[in-house]
Order: structure tokens, then sequence, then C-alpha cells
């Protein structure tokens, strides 16, 4: 048991994952220890993420867990990103206006795989649509009332075959909510418990999309709710069945439990929203990418989160950069959150031959059986390759492999299954050869999808840093950064469970945002400022029913989303007299698209606040580098790797023995507890004074 | 150099004249001006061997595809060693490698960067070439989609390879007098010019992305990896061949004109003819498609065959040929009218294959064009309807189908924009045809008129009905009216002009897709 110091309490930052739960926590005297755990094992644990901290803390099963030394607990979770990919949410009625039952499905028509003969397309997430007679028009004139007999009658029907969840989305409502209000009204009365309106889920314009958010918000937020409890009931060690609404007890006012938001900002667990929660544990890893480098002093970066199945990309250059409107699992989700690529490749991503050619992906061997080295009878994946070259040493894994799980990684059946592989390749080329090719084409696949994002924004990656992290990053960083012409990477000591740590470090964040879709001259400027103030005063609402009161560390910042009259892409600019904003349009505008218009109005489309409020500050400063000390490491192996064609003695270093300012020359191998990092040729390695591992390209 | 590719490279190297064409695409919808190209993402980039055959692309749009091709390839036949480095060709002829007028392409030949000495004449070593669809080319309509022309000049401004930048220097002059010196002019050649450059910077990426290759790769491999690419894509095509059976079908068009197709498999050398000989001749209004477009269709058709992701360029049509007499709807002669042939005949060649090939049953066989507008406002879209069933799988319901796939404006964008409401968009229920497999059901779009506008509609299967396959039954023909203030109703036929006034609904009910199968 740890003793209990009143000023100073535990804290437990947590990423729970689809396989993997990761946990940073930080103790009472500002040690940070690490955890990794399953995030699903029934036979031994309920819930992950509880597990993880009664590990940490040396709580029994059967003891209590005592919340009066844990100041905080943050999550990320996956549990409604799964729930939504698997179409495991609520029960929901949709409810629209008259004409409109079908606009969802309908959509923009479009479909996915423009090559398939059977077109499928997403199933829809509502069970069943009420049509409401009412309408309002884009002035907003009242064309048709509410019928609210019908739709307190239509309600009941729905609420008497056992839904208990609704969408309630009206054309133009987003402007012009009174309609939308009043039916909320009676499906209160009527006593739905989700009721989730699309003007407060996401007041913009586009019913299609603002209309799928809304259902999305409906079909989640309940699964989310009844997870929090969850969490709630086990952590502040209440029976499953004592919790009830006004279920304050003081247990929960000891330990604070946050969440994170797809925005990249943390949020009290009682107002955790289904439509905020898709990216959770990805923002986090942004967050943690972009935390550390500025303590590291770099400023623009590329984050690279490789992983199993997926690898998330993300690009940062002194601001948080959001997309407003994204489309996950077939639904079109209109609200900020962290803009994050994902590439399908990964790790565990599936080598294929078909004859011709070679293919990495896109399916995955994901956990189980997972790649063949796990020796559990999977294919051939892009970890196999690593492990046939050499990259991936069984004797610095633990023993965890096999069908019982306490076995080394299998290199031998990897050995053998390239062997097959030469036969049916027939091409000359022996086992390594193969596997550096299937190397060398994930490494360009993902290569490209960021040089397309680059070139979408129009900046030039080879200024930038490569952040690194996620299980399988290190392995491939210098062969990307190589193919991107990036010159450093950036490894941080936590690359591992970079999300964990970056959810720790993360902020309150309450965005609020307005549709205004006028022409943006002085008239508008005034109408922009009352809503100003309309969403500052909402979002301090907010912060405040989170119980933050503390006015001094809020900052809060205005933007613009302006576009040219007569077009869709709108850009973001801060809020300023109209010259001010007018020039930063157009130099926006003149850096993405090449060009400015002179002739075209500006629309002000969106006006948005950003509320952030810190949570936590990290102490580690980078100090500055003294003199060059070039302290040789000493390798704990020296291991045979197959790298620029050729088999190479490469020594081993084990991170946490490497001391500041070591230098490691290539090759080299370092491994840690959460990962190994390759060092190509051509690159150096440096441990920072802070045990930051920063690769530098030295020669091509 | 090796016979044989080498598996990493050729996969490596399809990777990369894929995202080369990526890269323009990216370039084009970035530097583009006009909405079309912007946001309805109606454009397409690709990439071109030293002959003229497609390399790669990045495709939104499938009619584009496939005829690209015979665009830069009438471009080599016509300019020959005119075509030095520094100038860029533009052209939209559908009498020349075109589809119809909008679809303006502009091609960028790629040369060394270090030409050999005492070569007087240097050949491209590639092109690279960017095709968008103009909001409007001129015509006698707003938007340049006619329902009734009868000639191509009444469709707006012909580019037969014209040489848009000559030695570097962009002819603005010289094009803006093409767009406004016309019976029929443009009405924004303001617009069309920024766009043609957006299209020439999306093709200098291409060219400069090209050069680094070679640069990087040296051009015999490039070269050669652009050969292996192509057979990769035949091989495959070549693989589906193998299973086919032979077949012959003849789809009817409302207005009484019949495709009609004969497909041979030669099972030896793994190849088919696909012979439209009797096909009805060229007609007097604007459904006559030029040979490019059934080319696409044919290209488009053939790769949903291969259930892969392969690469689609030329060489998946090395094992197909396509006979298609002169004269005849598909391969008509000037000046005959061919707006329509690219989105409404396209549709019903592309049910007509899959009818011989008795792969599936008719998609909806239109793309129901609607436009409205008056001097203020002008409007187009493209209506979703069912898909067709096919062996063990149902149709789908209002989906975009076969050649295209564009999105629809949002109905509060749509009303916020526009003076109209939108009434209702619903799927229509029962109007796929029945089967052991379902056709797709078609829409109902009301449109309420709030102003005076002339509204317009193109389309097919108001007639005859997608048909069913294997005693599967037909989808419902598709319907146009209007519903009038004071309540009455007018039917209209399959193509239409007519005055709305304030408090009309303009009705559109799109056609299910055809039944497979007997229950």
């Amino acid at each position: 048991m740890v003793s209990v110091n009143s000023s100073e309490k535990w804290q437990f930052w947590v990423d729970r994952g689809g396989t993997f739960t990761d946990i940073v926590a930080k103790s009472p005297q500002g040690k940070i220890i690490i955890d990794k755990l399953l995030s699903e094992n029934p036979e031994q644990y309920q819930d992950a993420p509880i597990q993880g901290i009664r590990d940490i803390l040396g709580i029994g099963k059967n003891q209590p867990i005592p919340t009066e030394i844990i100041g905080v607990v943050k999550m990320g979770t996956t549990v409604a990103t799964n729930a939504l990919l698997e179409r495991k949410g609520e029960r929901v009625v949709f409810v629209t206006t008259k004409g409109f039952k079908d606009a969802l499905r309908i959509g923009y028509q479009n479909r996915p795989d423009l090559f398939a003969l059977q077109i499928t397309l997403p199933e829809m997430l509502y069970e069943t649509v009420i049509e409401v007679a009412e309408r309002y028009n884009a002035q907003g004139e009242e064309l048709e009332s509410v019928n609210r007999e019908q739709v307190k009658q239509d309600l009941q029907l729905a609420f008497a075959r056992g839904i208990r969840s609704c969408a309630i989305v009206f054309m133009h409502s987003y402007r012009y909510p009174k309609h939308e209000l009043e039916v909320t009204e009676i499906a209160q009365e009527i006593g739905f418990t989700q009721i989730s309106v699309s003007h407060q889920v996401s007041p913009l314009i586009k019913f299609v999309s603002r209309g799928d958010t809304t259902v999305v918000d409906a079909y989640l937020s309940p699964i989310l709710r009844r997870y929090v409890e969850q969490v709630k009931n086990n952590l502040y060690n209440l029976a499953d069945d004592s919790y009830s609404e006004q279920g304050t007890t003081n247990n929960q006012q000891l330990t604070k439990l946050m969440f994170m938001q797809s925005n990249g900002g943390l949020v009290d667990a009682d107002l955790f929203q289904g439509k905020d929660s898709i990216l959770s544990g990805p923002a986090g890893g942004v967050v943690g990418a972009v935390k550390t480098c500025e303590i590291a002093g770099f400023k623009k970066i590329i984050g690279f989160d490789m992983g199993g199945t997926s690898t998330d990309v993300s690009h940062y250059q002194g601001e948080y950069e959001r997309s407003f409107e994204t489309e996950v699992a077939g639904v079109r989700l209109r609200s900020p959150m962290m803009a994050i690529h994902t590439v399908a490749a990964g790790g565990s991503s599936i080598l294929h031959f078909d004859g011709n050619r070679y293919r990495v992906g896109p399916d995955s061997a994901g956990s189980n059986p997972g790649a063949a080295c796990y020796g559990r009878g999977g294919q051939l994946t892009i970890t196999d390759c690593n492990v046939m070259v050499g990259k991936l040493q069984p004797q610095f894994f633990p023993k965890v492999f096999g069908k019982n799980a306490n076995l080394p990684l299998d290199k031998q059946i990897v050995i053998e299954k390239f062997k097959q592989l030469v036969e049916e390749i027939n091409y000359g080329r022996n086992e390594e050869q193969i596997a550096s090719g299937f190397l060398a084409i994930a490494v360009n696949n993902m290569a490209n999808a960021i040089k397309k994002i680059s070139l979408q924004k129009g900046y030039d990656v080879s200024e930038y840093t490569l952040c690194c992290f996620g299980g399988a990053g290190g392995q491939h960083a210098c062969l990307i950064a190589d193919a991107l012409g990036m010159k450093q990477i950036f490894i941080h000591p936590y690359a591992g469970v970079l999300s964990a740590y970056g959810i720790g470090l993360a902020d309150i964040i309450i965005i609020k945002e307005k549709s205004v879709e006028a022409i943006c001259d002085e008239t508008s400027l005034n109408t922009i400022q009352t809503i100003f103030s309309e969403l500052i005063t909402l979002a301090k609402q907010e912060l405040a029913a989170q119980g933050e009161t503390d006015k001094q560390k809020i900052t809060i910042s205005k933007k613009v989303h302006l576009k040219y009259v007569g077009t869709d892409s709108s850009l973001v600019v801060d809020y300023g007299n109209l010259n001010n904003m007018k020039q930063q349009f157009e130099s926006l505008h003149q850096q993405r698209y090449g060009f400015i218009v002179t002739d075209k109005n500006l629309i002000i489309e969106t006006v948005s606040i950003e509320l952030i409020c810190p949570t936590y500050q990290p102490e580690v400063i980078e100090p500055e580098p003294t003199s060059i000390k070039n302290i040789q490491p000493q390798p704990i192996d020296t291991v045979k790797v197959y790298m620029n064609n050729s088999w190479q003695d490469t020594p081993v270093y084990q991170r946490e023995e490497l001391q500041s300012e070591a230098i490691i020359n290539s090759p080299a191998i370092i491994v840690e507890a959460t990962g190994t990092n390759i060092i190509e040729p051509g690159w150096q390695g440096k441990i920072s004074n802070s045990k930051n591992l920063v690769l530098s390209k030295i020669f091509e | 150099m090796k016979t044989q590719p080498d598996p990493v490279r050729l996969e490596i190297f399809n990777n990369l004249y894929q995202f080369i064409a990526e890269q323009m695409g990216i370039v084009l919808q970035n530097t583009a001006m006009s909405v079309n190209i912007k946001e309805r993402l109606d454009f397409s980039c690709a990439i071109f061997d030293s002959s003229g055959s497609l390399v790669a692309n990045a495709p939104h749009i499938p009619i584009h595809l496939g005829s690209m091709s015979e665009s830069v390839r009438s471009l080599i036949k016509d300019k020959k060693d005119t075509i030095k480095p520094g100038n860029v060709y533009i052209s939209n002829n559908p009498y020349n490698g075109g589809t119809h007028l909008p679809d303006v392409t502009v091609i960028t030949p790629v040369f060394s960067q270090f030409p050999k000495p005492h070569t007087p004449h240097p050949t491209p070593l590639f092109y690279v070439a960017s095709r968008g669809h103009q909001a409007d080319i001129g015509g006698i309509t707003p938007g340049s989609m006619p329902p009734h022309s009868k000639t191509i000049e009444e469709e707006g401004i012909l580019f037969d390879n014209f040489l848009l930048v000559e030695a570097g220097k962009f002819q603005e002059n010289a094009v803006r007098e093409i767009l406004t010196n016309h019976k029929y002019p443009a009405r924004n050649a303001q617009q069309n010019i920024a766009d043609f450059k957006a299209q020439t910077a999306a093709n200098n990426r291409g060219l400069k992305e090209l050069q680094k290759m070679v640069d990087k790769y040296s051009l015999e491999t490039v070269q050669t990896y652009m050969k292996f690419v192509q057979d990769n894509a035949e091989e495959s095509v070549r693989k589906v061949i193998d299973v086919l059976q032979n077949g012959e079908f003849t789809v009817q068009l409302d207005n009484q004109a019949k495709i009609h197709v004969k497909i041979t498999i030669d099972q030896l050398t793994r190849s088919a003819i696909i012979d439209f000989t009797g096909t009805s001749p060229q007609l007097d209004n604007n459904f006559n498609a030029p040979s490019a477009v059934t080319q696409s269709v044919v290209l488009y058709v053939f790769r949903t065959l291969v259930k892969d992701n392969i690469p689609l360029n030329s060489g998946c049509l090395k094992p197909l040929q396509i006979i298609i007499p002169e004269g005849c709807m598909l391969n008509p002669i000037y000046p005959a009218a061919v707006v329509a042939g690219n989105v409404e005949t396209s549709q019903n060649i592309a049910n007509c294959l899959y009818g011989a090939l008795g792969i599936m049953a008719a998609s909806q066989g239109t793309m129901n064009n609607f436009t409205f507008g008056n001097e203020k406002y002008q409007y187009y879209e493209t209506i979703c309807g069912g898909s067709g069933a096919g062996k063990n799988y149902h149709g789908t319901d209002a989906v975009q189908t076969q050649m295209t796939n564009s999105r629809l404006t949002d109905p509060e964008v749509l009303e916020l924009r526009f003076p109209v409401l939108l009434e209702s968009f619903a799927i229509r229920n029962n109007s796929g045809g029945k089967g052991e497999y379902n056709g797709g059901n078609g829409v109902i779009r009301k449109i309420y008129f709030l102003e005076t506008m002339t509204a317009g509609i193109l389309s097919s299967s108001r007639i005859n009905p997608p048909f069913g396959l294997q005693g599967g039954q037909a989808g419902e023909v598709g319907k146009n009216y209007v519903m009038r203030n004071n309540g009455t109703q007018e039917q209209l036929d399959s193509t239409a002009t007519i005055e709305m006034q304030p408090g009309d609904i303009f009705v559109i009910e799109s056609p299910g897709g055809g039944g497979y199968g007997t229950k």
C-alpha cells in the first residue's frame, strides 16, 4: 500500500485500445510507472483500466480502491468506436422532417467502391423513423408548425416498442431550432433517456452530415454512459446496482474521472458524448506527440503512430489541426476532430503474392492469431519480415507467445514460411531479399500516404521532424524518413504508450461553433460578435459544470471559417477586423491552392470558439545541450541484420541503459520495454538529456 | 533488362504511377476555381506511355477512365513531330477522342530533361493529361447539357488539339477568342480559363514527378515497368475472360434506337471480340455516343469483373477487340449531337454488356440529368436509382450506378442557394424488379419551385424498363411529371424542357433495377 499524501495524489492516464490497455501512472512523488495489459480478459478481470490501477497500487482483488489517494483518472477509450464498427449501439428512433425519412440512407448517393458489382452500403444506425409534419425554409419562415399530437402518438409507439434513444433532425434547425426544441420536450415527457437534438449536437448547415452526427450521438451515448458507470462503480467501489441518479458519493468527490475526446481535449466523465468519442485514443496520441515534441524543441512535426492493423498520421505546426467533417465506418460526422489520416497498414498487415506482384494488406492478422512468429498459426505479416531480416530478435521479447502464451517469438516458423514463398515466387530471390521487398512496399505505401496529405495542405515535409510512436513505429522510422527526405526523427521514452501519456498531458478543451452563412462585412461582423459572446458563455458554463472555476488558467480563441461566395471549401482564420481576416484568408488560400480571387466576396460560413483549460503541466524541461561528449555506449549483444542488401553485424542496445548524450552509430538496434528501434545506415542516434532518442540523417 | 518483372518493383512502380496520377488530382482539386472540379470532383488525371496507352489514373468518374487514352492518341496522330517541349494541348472534340464538350482534356507531353545532342526532333517519353467537367462550355442552354440539341454546334465550343501553351506561353487571348467568338459562346470564359490553367498546373506536377522518377530509376526502367504494369492488368483481365461465355444482347432506348452487342470468347487465346454491329445508325438527337465512350464502358465493365484491386490501364483492353461500325450511334459522324451519349447512352451500353455476359440485370439505365435555372441561377444534378440484381445478390436501392458516382448537393445547401424547396427525397418502394434476387429500388425526388424558372430533364428508361435476367422481372420505368399549383398534372417525356411557375412541383421517379432469376 502507498501512503497517503494529501497535497500530491496519484494520477492515472489510460488508453484503453482494441487489443491493449496502456497505463501511465504518476506517483505522488512524481515517479512515472508504465503498465500494459490486455483490454479483454474476462477470466482475470472485468475492466482493464481498473485492473491496471489495482496492479500499480498493489491492491488485492477484494480490497476497495483507496480513491482518497487518487487525484484523477484520465482515460481514452475505443468502447464507442468498437460499438460503431460492429454496429452494436443503442436502439434509436430517427425523428425528422416529413419527406426526409430516407435522406440519411440515400445520403449524397455515391457508392463506396467504384468497381463492385454488388453495391454494399453501410448499415443505418437507427431502427425506425418518424416523419414529422413541420417545416422551416432556409430564410427562417415557419412554413408549417409541428403537429404535436401526431408526434406524441408516434413517439409513444416507439417508446412502447422499447426504444429509449431518439435523434431529432429537422431541416434548417441548425439556425431555426424552435421545432426541434418542441419535439424534444415531448420526447422528455414520454421518458426517452437519450435525446440527441441536431442543433445542439452539431449546429452547422448540411442536413445529411448533421443528421448522421445526431444519430451517431443517440446510438453511442448510452453505450458510453454505461461504460462510464461501470468504471465509476469499480473505481468508487459501488455495487453494480447501487449507482443511482443522484449518486454523488463521497468517493466521487475525491477522484476525478475524465475522458479524452476526438477533438484532443479532456471532458468530465458525465459530459462525455457519443459524437465526441470516436477518435478518443488516437487523439491522445497526437496530443502526446505534440506536447513531448514541443518540450524537446521541435516545432514542426509529422506524427507517425504505427500499430498492428493501421497507422495514424498527423501534422502539426503550432496549432492542433482539426477536420470538421469526417467519415468513419460509413457515417459522416460533422464535429471537430483531430485531423488524423489512417493508413490501412501496420505490423500485422498480411503479405500476399498474386503470381506477379507482392502486396501488403489491407487485411490484418490482428492480435489473434497475429503474425506467424506469434506461433498461433498466423500468416506471414510485416512483423515477420522484420523477424526474417533480424530486426526483431526473439531473445529480447518476453515469452508470451505460442498457444499457451509461454513461448518466445517463433523464428523457425517464419523462416519455413519464407522458404515456401521463395519457391512460390521463384525469381531467384532468397528469404531475406523477399522479406526486404515486402518491407519496401509497406514503407512506400506509408510514405506515399504522408506525402499525399502534405501535398493536399501545401507544406514541405522535408523540413519536419518525424515523431514516431506506437508499437511498430521505431522499426520503420528511418526507412519512412528516407522515403520522404526527412532528416530528423524523435522517439520519446514513452513512445510505446504515447497515447496514454498524451491523455495525461491533455487540456480540457471546449469547442463551440455556429453556422453563419453571411457575406463578410461590417454588419455580419457585429452579428458574430454577439455570437462569440453567446458561445463563450456556453463554454464557460460547461467548464463550470466540470468543476473547473479557475478563470486564471483558461484561454479562449475565436475562429472564423471563411470561403469565397459560391464555393464550399472554407479556411479557418483568427477573428480580427475585416482587413486582417481577409489577409489571413488570402495568405492561407495562396499557400494551399496557389491562387486568390480578387472579385469574389467572402462568406462567413461558421464561427467557433475554443476554450482551453490545462489540467497538467509536465515539469520536464529540456536543458540546453552542453558540450558534445561522445559517450560510447555498451551493446548488450551483437546480431546479424539484413540491411542495404547484405547481412551486417549490428550491436543491440538496451534503451533504458543508455546515458544522456550517448551517440549510437548505424547500424544498430535499440530495444526498449515497449518497442524496438532500428538505426539504418546513414543515420545516427543520440540520447538527449531528457532521455529522448533523436535520430539524424548524417550521410546519404 | 529482364523480360520478367521483378515482383517487388512491379508493385512499387504500380503504386508510384498511381501516386503520380493522384498527386496531379490533388493539385487540380486545389488549384481549380470551379465548384464542379473542386467540390463535386468531376475530374480525372492520368499518365500515359509514349504511344498514348493509359498507364495509371486516379479515377473519380468511371466514364473518364478509358476515354482519355483516345484523346492522347488522337493528339499523337494529329500533331506528330510538331509536339515540342513546353507545349500543352487542349481537346474536347468528340470526333477526335473526346466524349462530350463539357469534358475538356488538357494534355502535356513529357520530354527528357537532358535531350541527347543532335536530335532535332526529340519525341515525348510520356504524356500526362487531366480532364475536368466544365460547368459551362457554351451551347444553347446554360450548363451545356441541352436536352434537345441537334448538332454539335448547339452543344458549345469545340477544341481540337488546340495549342493551349506554346513553348511555355499560355495562349490566353487565343483561348478566350475561341470561347467567346461562337454562335453560342461560353457564359463564363474567365472561369474556363482558370480551370484550364489549373489543369495545366496539375499536368506540370505529373511531368515533374515522371522526370524525377527517370532520374532516380533510369528511363529504361521506368518505361519497361510501364509496359509491365500493363501486362499485369492484361493478365488479370485474361483470367476473367477464361471463365466467360459467349453472349448477345439488345437494349432498346426510349427513342426507339437500339444498342446491340455480340460477345465472342476465344478460350484458346483468352480474348474476346465485342461487336456492336447491329446497333442503330446515327440518331438525329443527342444520344449518339462517340467511340471513346463505348471504349470507356467496355473497360469499366471488364474491370468490375475482376474481383481484386488491380491497376486500371490500357492493358485491360488488350485482350478485348471492340468493333463499332462507323456511322452507327456509337460511332457517329460530325456534326451529330452527342451530349447525352456520355451520360445516358453510356449507362445503357453498360447494361447491354452485363446482359450479354449474363452477369447482372439492368441498373436504372439513366443518370436522370435534371437542370433548372434562369438568368440568375443555374443548377445541374444527376439522380440515383436502383442497381441491378445478379447471381447471388440483390440490387441496391437509391445509389449511383455504373458510369457515374457524382455526389448530390445537400438539401439545406440547395435550399439556401436556390429558390426551391425539396419537398421529399425517398426510396421508391416496389420499383425494383422481382426475382430470386430483387433489383434495387429507385427514388422519388420532388422539387417545389418558388420562382419562375426553366427546368429540363434528360433521362432514359421511361418507356423501356431496365431488364431482368434469368427470369427475373424488369424494374419499374421511371417517370417525369410536373404537379402544377392549380392541381393539374403534366406528364413529361424522357427528355423535356418546361417552364416552372411558383408553387409548381417537378417530380422525378427514377427507375428500379432489374431482378435476377425466378423466385
